[in-house]
């Protein structure tokens, strides 16, 4: 049987030619240096903006990213309602960040999914997909749609969740905590893994600092920002929760960061839950008439790090200038430290670690000879050398 | 029905275009192999070169970069392809239409059989799509 | 690391850079814009990113009256304080001083803003083309000023 039958490949398109996302200049074995071209993905979407009203943007906003879907409208939900000084009524704090929170449980099982994939566990692929889809049922019966939920406003949500609803969600998100257990134990404790990531794409604190890296990216070498508690919004001040982080500094401190979060998450979902249940149903929102002039900075933490909004407005109906700066952004450049002097079959992972979501920036990698510039492998190549080295340390083990 | 035909209908071999997308449908695309549906128990495989499809499934609007690279690959691909235009983006250029770099919804760039809707498509409309053109 | 109280910040910046700072607007809460003279960023941007530890966030080109503003983004992480340094730029010779030198974190949206807009970034260590290769042509800039 052909290795093409198993799985789809790679990241998520897995099988465009030529995207060269990254270019990675080797020299036998090692990465000596990096070269990035992108565009493939540029819409114009701030242009856009700029010739809708304010309400008609949280649907574009929405679709910058399909994964982190929720994160821009919340950015830019925190800036109109600076802009326009509207309190958000507290129920829909907690609905925006029960949003927010089960969005960064798919998200970061999607991340597990494919790290496993790169690595060659195409069952952890299989089985964190597979509990990620509980979480999209929860989606569905909340919001209407597994992604892209439509659920922001300015001044609070579009939809409440009933009370009577809650009991339910909270036995589903009650059947995820094993299976989370599960897929930790299967990550933190496999020593091939450990091999396989320990000590591979490191990123010093410093690094971190010059690349203004933000995330797990971050918070993996042990720089504790986040969004969540250095500018607090929404419903997070109101619930007690932990800002996640680790010294390790490689990938493994990555994937750890990662899936510890997914227990914050769970919990907050969880308080969040019980205190909606003591306030009055329906009261999620609160009318704003006018945008005024003047400028505006809203942000929110995305499962891949801070997403930053910034609105210009001259008192009409439409953003003058509206700049988008997802976490993505600064987080790739990082791989140009992480990635280089590691080996060839190290490059997927240390890429996938940082969690790039493409849609902010782009897809594959390809390796090139240092000295004659010419391509020796593309993405899957460099997925299947992956392969082969972690086969190659199950043997030894 | 030819043998050819008939061999056709039974074993799909799928490559994934992805143009400048949210990537929502692509996930959804990935979605569709996971064990809740399964797309590979009608042996319907993601390939990793045209060469070796037999349809072609572009998602994401299409961008003035990706537009060159699209008809490349269609050029390339043996025929008889199928073209899956998929998700909002793919049909018409959803809101992405309006944008600077977007190059016209795929069906301007290369003939299309089959149009997906959704943003993204559910799994299910995944499915009853692919049936619908393998029973075409 | 000090972390700056919101409420002397204004006055701390006007004692050491003056005649540099135009004016300084509190936005909203937490939020902060400081318009300074173009010549001046980087002293300025390096008092945030050294002396003050704050991280280096993004820049914004915009197009205005008399020709391009630059609002360069950076975050106190320690409390949550966003401060926005405003330049502007003429119309006629849009250029200024790369940041990308002093902090990595800013390579990119330099490169991005000079295809969007035209402006150029004097001593940038690489300014090629990030996005536009493919989407629009080498003397085309989609979101500068129209002429007329």
């Amino acid at each position: 049987m052909s290795t093409k039958t198993v799985i789809p490949i790679g990241p998520y398109h897995p099988l465009q030619e030529e995207p060269e996302l990254f270019k990675l200049y080797c020299e036998g074995e090692i990465v000596q240096d990096i070269e990035w071209e992108t565009g493939y993905n540029h819409r114009g979407i701030e242009k856009i903006n700029e010739s809708k009203t304010f309400d008609q943007v949280f649907f574009v906003v929405e679709r910058v990213c399909g994964i982190c879907s929720t994160s821009h409208p919340f950015a830019y939900a925190n800036a109109m309602e600076e802009l326009a000084k509207a309190e958000v009524p507290d129920r829909a704090k907690y609905i925006r960040s029960i949003i927010g929170e089960l969005e960064r449980l798919h998200s970061h099982l999607l991340w597990v999914g494919l790290a496993g994939h790169f690595l060659g566990y195409n069952t952890v692929f299989m089985w964190s997909w597979k509990y990620r889809e509980i979480i999209l049922d929860l989606f569905e019966k909340i919001t209407g749609n597994r992604n892209n939920y439509a659920m922001f406003r300015i001044g609070g949500v579009r939809r409440d969740i009933p009370n009577a609803q809650i009991p339910d969600i909270k036995n589903v998100l009650d059947t995820l905590k094993p299976k989370i257990d599960l897929l930790t134990g299967a990550v933190m404790d496999d020593p091939v893994i450990h091999a396989r990531t320990k000590k591979v794409g490191i990123l010093s604190k410093e690094d971190i600092i010059n690349y203004g890296a933000v995330g797990p990216t971050a918070r993996a070498s042990g720089i504790a920002i986040d969004v969540r508690k250095d500018d607090p919004y929404a419903a997070y001040p109101l619930v007690n929760w932990k800002v996640i982080t680790s010294e390790g500094c490689d990938v493994f401190a990555k994937a750890e960061v990662r899936l510890l979060e997914l227990y914050e998450s769970v919990s907050i979902i969880d308080q969040c839950l019980d205190k909606m249940m003591t306030l009055k149903e329906g009261d999620i929102f609160i009318p704003v008439k006018n945008i005024p002039e003047g400028m505006s900075f809203g942000r929110a933490e995305a499962p891949r790090g801070e997403v930053f909004h910034f609105i210009k407005s001259d008192g009409s109906n439409s953003p003058v200038r509206h700049k988008i700066r997802a976490p993505s952004y600064v987080n790739i450049a990082t791989f140009k430290k992480s990635c280089v002097g590691q080996t060839i079959a190290d490059a997927t992972i240390i890429l996938a670690a940082v969690d790039p979501c493409y849609c902010c920036t782009e897809r594959m990698a390809f390796a090139y000879d240092y000295f004659t510039r010419r391509k020796i492998m593309n993405g899957l190549d460099l997925i299947k050398i992956s392969h082969q080295k972690t086969n190659d340390l199950k043997m030894k083990m | 029905m030819g043998l050819g035909s008939y061999c056709f209908k039974k074993s799909l071999w799928v490559f994934h275009f992805g143009g400048a997308s949210c990537n929502n449908c692509d996930i959804e695309i990935l979605d569709c192999l996971t064990p809740r549906y399964d797309v590979e128990r009608f042996g319907i495989l993601l390939v990793g070169t045209i060469r070796h499809a037999d349809v072609l499934l572009v998602s994401g609007s299409i961008n003035k970069k990706d537009k060159e690279r699209l008809i490349e690959l269609y050029n390339q691909a043996p025929k008889p392809l199928l073209v899956v235009a998929f998700g909002a983006c793919g049909c018409t250029g959803g809101i992405f239409a309006e944008g600077i770099p977007f190059a016209g919804p795929v069906d301007k760039i290369i003939p299309v059989d089959a149009y997906i809707p959704g943003c993204p498509p559910k799994p299910e409309a995944i499915l009853a799509g692919i049936v619908k053109l393998t029973n075409k | 690391m000090v972390s700056i109280n919101y409420d002397i910040l204004p006055d701390l910046l006007k004692l050491n850079f003056n005649s540099d700072i135009h004016r300084v607007i509190i936005q909203q809460r937490r939020r902060l814009v400081v318009h300074i003279r173009k010549e001046a960023l980087l002293e300025i941007a390096n008092y945030f990113l050294d002396e003050l530890s704050y991280r280096f966030i993004i820049a914004t080109g915009m197009v205005c009256d008399n020709g391009y503003e630059i609002v360069y983004h950076f975050s106190d992480d320690t409390n949550g304080y966003v401060v926005n340094l405003m330049t502007e730029l003429d119309e006629k010779k849009p250029e200024i001083e790369s940041l990308a030198n002093l902090i990595n974190a800013a390579n990119w949206i330099e490169r991005e803003i000079h295809e969007l807009f035209g402006i150029k970034f004097i001593n940038h260590p690489n300014l090629t083309k990030l996005i536009s290769e493919g989407n629009w042509k080498d003397d085309e800039f989609p979101y500068a000023r129209k002429k007329g």
